[in-house]
């Protein structure tokens, strides 16, 4: 009880990151919602009806409005973050990172029964708009990567051949991560969905194999290695700045897959 | 060691591809692919999808996305075809540059022609899945290129007014005649997204359709060669859009989308047919 009154402290003085671009956490969400077990579909349908497209966007509409009137608290926003030790495994932070705020919302979830509606709801827009957090790389928060902590910019070739690969262009490293979604302006969510469950093919159970605690590993493993040479004013070598957006893009499959999988597991 | 191995991973993921939307703008390139897809047969959607393992619009510019990486130069020079001397034909056997096609990178419609040489009648069966995948990569790019008016070009001591990067200020930024035809399908269609670009200009007859579709690659080049001159037209003497009437975007946007309907019933009938076996 004292963890949902607390989730819902947070949520008053919370908002939900720039993170991902909307229209990809709809797609996302489109997805996962296509992977539900029957009992799990029907929960959720429950608590947030069968259209919870706007759900997707309810902390960052929590954080807009609290923003307009100035509420917003200081530090509020590390609940999108994802800390991680050396090692590469969660630890423990004050207040709530996205790990734990999904850990501690599906506990609500797989409790249901003794939760008022609301807080089941509120603890299904948790885990359905963090979801997204946890698997982004730009939010991995790194023990021994200090730069990680705060926002920097680097610069990578504009082209690796003929006159213009003496060019450079700047980019900011959290920001960066957020534009790669943003190469597909025309995509609608439900085109977006449509994409990305061909791409998952036969893949869904590799996806959403194992726990929060091992993706969170294969999250910071990968931002291990892209903090390795994008650090502040570094120079990134041109296919590895590329190969960022295509990162980004299977990190967003495999959100929509354990999406699915946390829900299916949690609703039994 | 977890890293490298990691590492080695993500290099190849990275070859094998993402793009983002850029060039003639997001609509002419994904637009068309999208309507493309629309008027696939099922199997050659199916066929597409097994060797791209996406949509095709993802890959609409991938081309562009990785024009930049030395791996890829080979095939991403340039992304356009060449009218002979008449102003009315496209030139099958050389480029631009004079070279015969295939010699110099990036003629569409040599690689198109070399592409259904390679895949149709079947003979994509005998060839290895990553050399059907790239050539679809490929020609869902190529095809919409070419019937970019920007990217039809002419020979340039009989044209020398015809020139691509000549500087055309949109909305009191320098950009060029190139740059206008890339921003221009986009005019007034703020928050349209593919469904509602097909919707709204896929409206396109059957016997249109099968007009646009029919022939040879040499009577498609007509086509070309006819486009490209009417774009240049259009803007002529227009140094800033500022000066362009409301009548006169519309014609340029309207230009667009007719070479954009008629790449995507093109590709569509190219890759149809490729998988018609």
């Amino acid at each position: 009880m004292k963890r949902v009154s607390m989730l819902f402290v947070l949520l008053i003085s919370v908002f939900v990151a720039n993170a991902w671009h909307r229209q990809c956490d709809e797609a996302v969400v489109i997805v996962a919602s296509k992977h539900l077990s029957h009992k799990a579909k029907k929960l959720v349908k429950k608590y947030l009806g069968s259209d919870y497209s706007d759900d997707v966007h309810y902390l960052y509409d929590t954080e807009k409005e609290l923003a307009k009137q100035k509420k917003l608290k200081k530090g509020a926003r590390n609940i999108h973050d994802l800390h991680l030790d050396k090692n590469l495994c969660p630890k423990k932070v004050k207040g709530e990172d996205s790990y734990k705020a999904i850990n501690n919302s599906l506990e609500v979830v797989r409790n249901h029964k003794s939760h008022s509606k609301e807080e089941v709801r509120t603890a299904l827009r948790v885990v359905i708009n963090l979801i997204c957090d946890f698997h982004s790389v730009a939010k991995v928060r790194l023990d021994g990567y200090p730069h990680s902590y705060k926002p920097f910019s680097y610069t990578t070739q504009v082209r690796e051949w003929g006159p213009k690969s003496v060019l450079t262009k700047t980019h900011k490293w959290r920001t960066s991560w957020q534009k790669f979604d943003g190469g597909f302006p025309l995509f609608s969510p439900k085109y977006w969905a449509e994409d990305m469950e061909i791409f998952i093919g036969d893949k869904y159970a590799d996806y959403s194999k194992g726990t929060l605690e091992d993706w969170a590993t294969e999250v910071g493993t990968i931002a291990a290695y892209y903090l390795e040479f994008c650090k502040p004013d570094a120079r990134v070598p041109y296919m590895e700045f590329k190969s960022m957006e295509v990162v980004n893009y299977e990190l967003y499959v495999k959100a929509a897959c354990r999406l699915a999988a946390l829900l299916n597991d949690a609703i039994k | 060691m977890k890293n490298k191995s990691l590492f080695i991973a993500l290099a190849l993921v990275a070859i094998l591809g993402v793009q983002s939307a850029k060039a003639w703008s997001g609509f002419c390139h994904a637009g068309s692919v999208y309507v493309a897809e629309q008027h696939l047969t099922p199997k050659a959607k199916k066929m597409c999808r097994h060797y791209l393992k996406h949509t095709l619009p993802y890959y609409a510019s991938w081309m562009d996305y990785w024009k930049g990486a030395d791996v890829f130069k080979s095939v991403n020079a340039r992304h356009s075809v060449m009218i002979k001397a008449d102003g009315k034909n496209i030139d099958m056997a050389f480029d631009e540059y004079g070279k015969p096609y295939g010699v110099t990178p990036g003629e569409c419609m040599g690689y198109l022609r070399d592409a259904l040489a390679e895949l149709g009648e079947g003979k994509y069966k005998n060839q290895p899945d990553s050399l059907v995948r790239q050539r679809l990569v490929n020609m869902v790019h190529y095809v919409a290129d070419m019937h970019c008016p920007s990217h039809i070009n002419y020979p340039e001591h009989l044209y020398p007014h015809y020139v691509n990067n000549r500087q055309v200020v949109i909305n009191g930024k320098k950009n060029t005649f190139h740059g206008f035809w890339d921003w221009v399908p986009a005019y007034g269609r703020k928050g349209w997204k593919l469904e509602d670009y097909a919707k709204n200009v896929d409206k396109i007859s059957r016997k249109q359709a099968a007009a646009w579709q029919s022939g040879t690659l040499e009577d498609w080049g007509r086509d070309l060669a006819e486009a490209g001159h009417l774009g240049y037209k259009m803007l002529e003497g227009v140094n800033d859009i500022a000066e362009m009437s409301e009548e006169q975007m519309i014609a340029a946007r309207d230009l667009s989308d007719k070479m954009a309907m008629m790449a995507a019933y093109r590709l569509a009938h190219v890759l149809n047919t490729i998988f018609s076996y």
